[in-house]
């Protein structure tokens, strides 16, 4: 093999030999990594929902056949409001919930809850619009985007609902069974506290994401 | 899995060992999963169906079936349970079948290294399948007329290899080397998340087998683009190029999403920012580009399907919508797919040459600088693939000044390579020989971009097979050239056992002049105006094609002699590798092989830069 002849000699770094256990993580670590990638995961998700508001105006400014917003179509407002004020709500309830935890305040379960059965009567709420609103997907442009758009937001929605609720539901065992260093994090629960800050955050990003979608949806 | 459950496992009789959440359980739920979505798909009936009335199928039921069979296959490999057990207050956790053992290759497994492997597996038997196709092309083309291949046919044939090439091939170097090796270089013990790292590579995998399934359901037209309206008009196998890219487009996202998150937060004590292996940066600034480009193409190509399935009209002029729209929001993404591509080609180049001079990487910092504005840049460039289709003529000036101005961050990494290779002793080492090649042919592809990004120049050439060797150019010969610079220089690293040079020196030249002697008479068919996609064309060019498609054959051979060098070295005569062949300085090298399950005893502290080769007492820069 052809290599390279001159020095620096290498020093090897001391590696685990097989059979040797390695303790268990601090949760700084994973707490430090929840942190960045809820940041990251709310600047992937902008561009996706980006795809939709330019979908949005551009459709809208080339109006093609005069079938941007057909005469039938007219998205309730009301349902709008509703949607977006769960949801807003929803996250300063999860923003709260947060702050307790963070103060060790043992109450924060019961705006995470609050949080997640907001965020759920939102979805809910939804679904009746799609039933009740007299338009569906075939009918134009503007119907599309709102089908495709709101669908996927509320995808999104449940999504970090799921996430909201992990973290609920791990406090829930950790009060009735600590959980031990046996795992390959030294003090799991210790993740709660990162874990609902970093879903809290990314739920706010996503409440900011619902005033968007429902303002351009339903005002502009 | 600890020694004794390895063990315990091992004793089992085989019939047990095949139950539980492994392979052959994906691939059986996959298949459940597959049935059940078309079951319930067909209980919906879909007007598009209106397009295709004398087959068998509606869109809504094909999309549902890849849907459940991904799910089925997902979850037969075991990636439901984590999620389930947080969903019922388990506590978090790291690692998952993380062992020894050949069979951990073949399921879920969050050990970065055994990932690795999966992907470099995975993606050359994918690469493999495009570059059959690729001969198949050629094979057509020896001819001005259609004679083995319909024309139909070909178009399927063409948009395969493209979407094979360009999807797969996203993750061909972050897939492999930079899971395996980002941890090893930055002195960290894992992934960020390590579970999500393995669901890139098993959600590509099933990417992939969708795509090969659309010649069941007949090919797609559109070639690796996916143009509307074309794209909604068309045949059942059009879904499967929808849901193919999707998935990929969900790969890449949390591939980039996890590799940011592993080098921003478990970066070793001491590994600064202006410390941080030119690789790393690499692989940094692509991910950026993953994280926010890829979630743009994952939305559009939804809406693709939505047109298909529920028949939205978001690129169906005559009910509202618009073509144009797919056209803007692909290439937002197709852009910076392309930087995708080629970035971690640069990082692999810049992270070499230092090993086989033997000296510090000459403007460290320009080359981040480099690295980091062509990411920033790509994001605004994208209407210059629309010069031709109708855009704004106001806007053209604009877009040929940002796509031009983009080759000024290129200049600096090329810049960079020339200023480490001044008055360098150059060690002409098989990786090294590929990084030079890399040199020759992106300088090629480099400066007929420059023609493409120039609106009166592009309006001659587009479309055409000028177009082609540029890209193959930049992309085969920016990012091809460094996957094997990079399989010979790491693979030693990840088995243990090194390849035979001389087979590799033959593989390199044969490929080398193989590939200029395919793609640079392109440029001269381009020129005279024979366009993509088409398999026929004026005879007078027959001299020139049957000349590109004995060479492409030549190219296909050097590959075997690849595949020959492979087996033999690393099956049969398995000769060992040293300990660090190349005397590289960088960390990955100076932990043992193989690399055990968590790399490091203890976190190393780092303490200077890793190319310090030729300064006078500089270590290795650890301690």
């Amino acid at each position: 093999m052809t290599t390279p002849d001159q020095t620096p000699a290498p020093v090897s770094v001391p590696a685990v030999p097989h059979g040797v256990e390695i303790p268990p993580e601090p949760p700084e670590i994973g707490a430090r990594a929840l942190y960045i990638a809820a940041r990251l995961l709310a600047g992937a998700t902008t561009f996706f929902f980006v795809a939709f508001l330019f979908a949005f105006f551009y459709l809208r400014s080339l109006n093609q056949n005069g079938k941007w917003m057909t005469a039938h179509v007219h998205p309730d407002k009301t349902v709008g409001i509703v949607i977006v004020i769960c949801v807003v709500l929803s996250a300063v309830a999860a923003y709260i919930a947060s702050r307790h935890m963070r103060r060790e305040h043992r109450g924060w379960l019961i705006p995470a809850i609050i949080s997640i059965l907001l965020g759920l009567a939102a979805v809910v709420v939804q679904a009746i619009a799609y039933g009740s609103q007299g338009f569906g997907p075939t009918d134009g442009a503007y119907a599309s985007v709102y089908v495709g758009w709101t669908a996927f937001f509320m995808v999104a929605v449940i999504c970090t609902l799921y996430w909201l609720e992990t973290q609920v539901a791990t406090e829930l065992r950790a009060r009735r069974d600590p959980a031990h260093s046996k795992g390959d994090i030294s003090d799991p629960d210790q993740l709660i506290e990162p874990g609902l800050a970093a879903a809290s955050f990314f739920w706010g990003y996503l409440a900011a994401v619902g005033v968007v979608t429902y303002a351009v949806l339903y005002l502009v | 899995m600890s020694d004794t459950e390895a063990a315990e496992r091992a004793a089992m009789p085989t019939w047990r060992r095949l139950l539980g959440f492994n392979l052959l359980t994906a691939v059986i739920l996959a298949i459940v999963g597959y049935y059940f979505g078309w079951w319930l798909g067909n209980q919906f009936s879909s007007s598009s169906r209106d397009y295709v009335a004398d087959l068998d199928y509606n869109d809504v039921a094909l999309i549902l079936a890849y849907l459940f069979g991904v799910v089925g296959f997902l979850v037969g490999l075991g990636f439901a349970n984590y999620p389930l057990a947080r969903l019922i207050g388990r506590p978090p956790s790291l690692r998952a079948k993380e062992g020894r053992g050949v069979s951990r290759y073949f399921g879920l497994c969050t050990d970065h290294k055994v990932v690795g492997m999966q992907y470099l597996v995975g993606i050359g038997i994918f690469f493999f399948v495009g570059g059959v196709n690729a001969m198949l092309i050629r094979l057509e083309l020896l001819n001005p007329t259609p004679t083995t291949i319909g024309p139909s046919q070909y178009l399927s044939l063409v948009g395969m290899h493209g979407t094979m090439m360009m999807g797969m091939m996203t993750s061909g170097i972050l897939g492999p080397f930079a899971n395996y090796f980002v941890p090893l270089m930055i002195g960290a013990r894992r992934m960020a998340f390590p579970r999500i790292e393995a669901l890139t590579f098993w959600l590509l995998m099933a990417a992939g087998f969708i795509l090969m399934s659309t010649i069941f359901f007949g090919g797609f037209p559109t070639g690796w683009t996916g143009y509307q309206p074309l794209a909604d008009q068309t045949v059942a196998g059009m879904d499967s190029y929808l849901c193919f890219f999707a998935l990929v487009g969900l790969s890449m996202t949390l591939l980039g999403l996890n590799m940011l998150a592993t080098i921003i937060s478990l970066r070793a004590p001491g590994l600064t920012w202006s410390r941080l292996p030119i690789f790393v940066w690499a692989v940094f600034a692509t991910s950026i580009l993953m994280v926010l480009a890829a979630p743009m193409l994952i939305g559009t190509l939804l809406m693709a399907m939505l047109d298909r399935t529920i028949d939205t009209s978001f690129f169906v002029a005559g009910a509202g919508g618009s073509s144009f729209l797919y056209e803007n929001l692909f290439w937002f993404f197709g852009h910076p797919e392309v930087y995708v591509l080629a970035l971690p080609g640069f990082g692999i180049v810049l992270e070499l040459i230092p090993v086989f001079t033997r000296k510090p990487l000459w403007g460290y910092r320009l080359a981040v600088a480099g690295m980091l504005g062509v990411s920033l840049m790509s994001f605004f460039v994208w209407q210059h693939h629309l010069f031709v289709s109708g855009i704004n003529a106001a806007l053209r000036p604009f877009y040929m000044l940002s796509t031009e101005i983009i080759s000024i961050p290129t200049g600096f990494i090329f810049l960079c390579v020339m200023g480490t290779l001044w008055r360098a002793r150059i060690t002409l080492a098989v990786p090294m020989l590929f990084c030079l090649g890399w040199a020759f042919n992106f300088l090629i592809g480099g400066l007929s971009g420059v023609f493409l990004s120039d609106a009166p120049s592009d309006t001659d050439t587009h479309g055409s097979f000028f177009v082609m060797a540029h890209f193959h150019y930049t992309i085969m010969g920016g990012l091809i050239f460094t996957f094997f610079a990079a399989i010979y220089y790491w693979v030693p690293k990840m088995t243990g056992l090194s390849f035979n040079e001389r087979l590799a020196k033959v593989h390199f030249w044969v490929m080398f002049i193989a590939f200029n002697s395919t793609f640079l008479p392109l440029f001269v068919l381009g020129m005279k105006g024979m366009p993509r996609r088409v398999s026929t064309y004026a005879d007078n060019l027959q001299g020139l094609n049957v000349w590109v498609s004995v060479s492409a054959f030549v190219l296909g051979l050097s590959m075997l002699v690849f595949l020959v060098n492979l087996v033999y070295s690393l099956l049969i005569a398995r000769n060992r590798s040293p300990h660090n062949p190349w005397r590289s300085k960088s960390l990955e090298w100076q932990t043992p092989t193989p690399v055990p399950v968590n790399n490091f005893e203890q976190i190393p502290v780092i303490e200077s830069d890793p190319y310090d080769y030729g300064v006078p007492l500089a270590g290795n820069g650890v301690s």
